[in-house]
């Protein structure tokens, strides 16, 4: 799951960007200055960061031009009210991959996010394929047998996880580590409730379980060829 | 094309008043050779008429004219000679060509008059008054010659002929001549208006430049002259717009973005909010959200608008008010608990202003202080009434109420004090959400400027401090 940096210090915009990032199913962590902007970057935990030009010192730019000088090839999606021609390329030529002027459609926001996540997945692809099971790593979608299949933020997580590492056995606690960030969970029942949702939407008309309990040990997610 | 007009205008008063002085010359050149030549040949008349009256013999008061002596032996249709009795008005003898006959007696000719017969070609006719028997005169002719005038007189003429071949061999000459120096003069004209125009026309051609692409150099000779000391002139009023240009489209630009950020900040809340269905306090919190972004909006409207209404000259329509009464509201509504802000002086101050005006410029000198500095320092305002006596070791007397605001925090930076009122400069730790937009202290000059206060700025270590004359 893509894990973004929102860099904007008009709270009333940046607020409704992270609700609505979040239904998307990104990881979003909010910078309201170029110096808090430059410490999550330094991180190196983001996948990309959207980045507004004009706020509190360093300025947007100084904070491209500082990342690409210490190497770092975080995508960068600048996100501003400046339009001018000169203004695009001082921004282009600071570092950024992409820039978007204010007010922008979120349709077409999200729509550049994913092109930049492809883009920065190296040339690996974005898509993860188990069978006919299919995963829009970048624009967090997933289809079964060509039929997209609605997920919420834990559950795509948790899927994704699964078909990162097919037919491998996923312990119980390291999948609440994983979700959590805690080996035990807000309770122990909630993994149990997640993988049950999660099959729930996955095979409702399929004979077989795509992800397996192997009790006492975790689970398991077997690809659609072993299902015979 | 107004340069062409210039020129040729240039060209034509150049052309006309050139022609017209070499018409005059020509003229005069004219009429002075004419003159010459007739003076010469009335001289010829003359002495022909000399020769010829000396020559005749008297017989019984009859003329005895030998024609071939008379006239060196040229008697050919060039000269006509008749001698007259000046009484009875009778030829006396006649040689040469025929004369008109005599339109009037002359009487008493003692100078020799000549005129000009019309004809083809026209005569010179001299006419000589002459007693004829002066060796013979004593007191008694001479008395009366005076009595009865000449006893006879001569009519000698000559035919102008060569001079008209002359005359017209100068005219020829002169239209010639004329009209080779007109086609001179029109050449030079032409050279010369285009010379005199070409500094005016490259001024031009620059200046059509920097209109296009905002290019500010003039062509400069340096010389002083007329040209350069226009280049001059339209350099420098060029730069003053250029710059005036420059900040109204930085202005533009900066209002733009500022207002680009709300807009989004509404646009992307409501987008946002619409995706999905939602639970009755997350739309709480969109709506929020879009609250605050509108408001935002609404107040840099608010605040342009003044601006933009203040550049174009608003007329301010001040009545008495209650300064202190009104600097009181201003301080409540800012700092509802009075913690912060001090005010000192009388209770009642009344001077003539635009209320709205001082309000919107207390406010926003008010919020400055009270968003820079920090939350528990205080803020000082002190209301000085008029004062006609000179204060002592100020100098000057005050005539004026004064405002001091007075706060107590970081100050500014030494960057940042030549342009705290220029229009979207903020302080480096204005946080966008809460402080406005970088234009409250532009409105607080504009504001003074339209009321012709008298602010000043000190900048102090520990804070700034603001004086309003009113």
């Amino acid at each position: 799951m893509a894990r973004l940096l929102l860099v904007e210090d008009e709270d009333f915009l940046a607020r409704s960007l992270q609700v609505g990032l979040e239904d998307e199913l990104y990881l979003v962590d909010r910078a309201g200055n170029g110096e808090e902007a430059l410490w999550h970057a330094r991180s190196g935990h983001h996948d990309a960061m959207i980045l507004d030009l004009r706020i509190p010192p360093p300025s947007g730019l100084d904070v491209c031009r500082c990342l690409r000088a210490e190497g770092r090839k975080l995508p960068i999606l600048i996100l501003t009210a400046c339009d001018t021609p000169q203004e695009v390329v001082a921004g282009l030529d600071a570092g950024a991959d992409d820039y978007l002027t204010k007010p922008f459609a979120f349709e077409v926001l999200l729509a550049r996010l994913r092109a930049l996540l492809r883009r920065g997945s190296g040339g690996q692809s974005a898509e993860l394929r188990v069978g006919n099971l299919r995963i829009d790593t970048a624009g967090h979608r997933v289809y079964r047998a060509g039929r997209e299949i609605s997920l919420t933020r834990m559950e795509f997580l948790l899927l994704e996880n699964f078909a990162r590492n097919p037919g491998a056995l996923q312990s119980r606690s390291k999948l609440s580590a994983l979700l959590w960030e805690d080996e035990l969970g807000p309770d122990s029942n909630s993994l149990d409730v997640l993988i049950s949702s999660l099959r729930k939407k996955l095979d409702p008309d399929h004979p077989r379980r795509l992800i397996q309990t192997k009790r006492g040990l975790g689970y398991i997610l077997i690809e659609e060829s072993e299902l015979g | 094309m107004r340069g062409m007009t210039i020129q040729n205008t240039l060209r034509a008063w150049f052309f006309l008043l050139t022609t017209l002085l070499l018409v005059v010359f020509s003229t005069v050149l004219y009429l002075g050779v004419r003159r010459s030549l007739f003076q010469a040949l009335d001289a010829e008349i003359g002495a022909r008429a000399e020769a010829f009256l000396s020559s005749v013999e008297w017989e019984e008061g009859r003329a005895h004219v030998e024609a071939g002596d008379l006239l060196g032996g040229a008697v050919d249709d060039k000269w006509g000679v008749e001698l007259r009795d000046a009484g009875s008005g009778r030829i006396l003898t006649r040689v040469g060509a025929a004369l008109p006959p005599l339109k009037q007696k002359p009487l008493a000719l003692s100078m020799p008059r000549f005129v000009t017969l019309p004809g083809s070609p026209p005569r010179r006719l001299g006419l000589f008054a002459r007693d004829l028997e002066k060796e013979e005169m004593g007191e008694e002719a001479e008395e009366r010659e005076r009595r009865e005038g000449p006893r006879c007189f001569l009519r000698i003429s000559r035919s102008m002929a060569s001079i008209e071949a002359q005359l017209a061999g100068v005219r020829w000459t002169i239209l010639v001549l004329g009209g080779f120096s007109l086609l001179v003069l029109l050449a030079f004209s032409l050279f010369l208006s285009w010379r005199l125009v070409r500094p005016l026309r490259d001024l031009g051609e620059t200046a059509k430049r920097v209109q296009a692409n905002g290019q500010k150099g003039l062509p400069r000779s340096h010389n002083g002259d007329e040209v350069d000391q226009l280049a001059a002139i339209l350099e420098d009023a060029f730069g003053a717009l250029l710059a005036a240009l420059d900040r109204q489209r930085r202005f533009t630009s900066d209002a733009s973005h500022e207002l680009r950020n709300p807009i989004a900040g509404i646009q992307n809340a409501a987008e946002v909010a619409l995706r999905q269905r939602r639970s009755p306090e997350e739309y709480q919190a969109f709506l929020q959200d879009i609250l605050g972004s509108s408001q935002r909006m609404g107040r840099l409207v608010s605040a342009l608008l003044l601006l933009a209404r203040m550049d174009q000259g608003m007329e301010v329509q001040k009545e008495p008010t209650d300064i202190s009464m009104l600097l009181a509201q201003c301080a409540l509504d800012l700092d509802p608990g009075g913690k912060r802000i001090q005010i000192q002086g009388p209770s009642q101050l009344t001077a003539k202003v635009q209320p709205e005006l001082l309000r919107i410029l207390c406010e926003n000198l008010l919020q400055n202080s009270l968003h820079y500095t920090p939350k528990e320092s205080p803020i000082e305002v002190r209301i000085l009434a008029p004062n006609p006596v000179p204060v002592q070791g100020q100098g000057s007397a005050s005539p004026r109420p004064r405002l001091i605001f007075r706060d107590h925090g970081p100050g500014i930076p030494p960057s940042l004090q030549d342009h705290i009122f220029d229009r979207f400069v903020r302080g480096a730790q204005a946080n966008p959400n809460r402080d406005g937009a970088g234009l409250g202290l532009s409105l607080v000059a504009e504001i003074a400027r339209v009321h012709s206060f008298d602010l000043q700025v000190h900048f102090l270590e520990d804070g700034v401090q603001f004086e309003l004359g009113l």
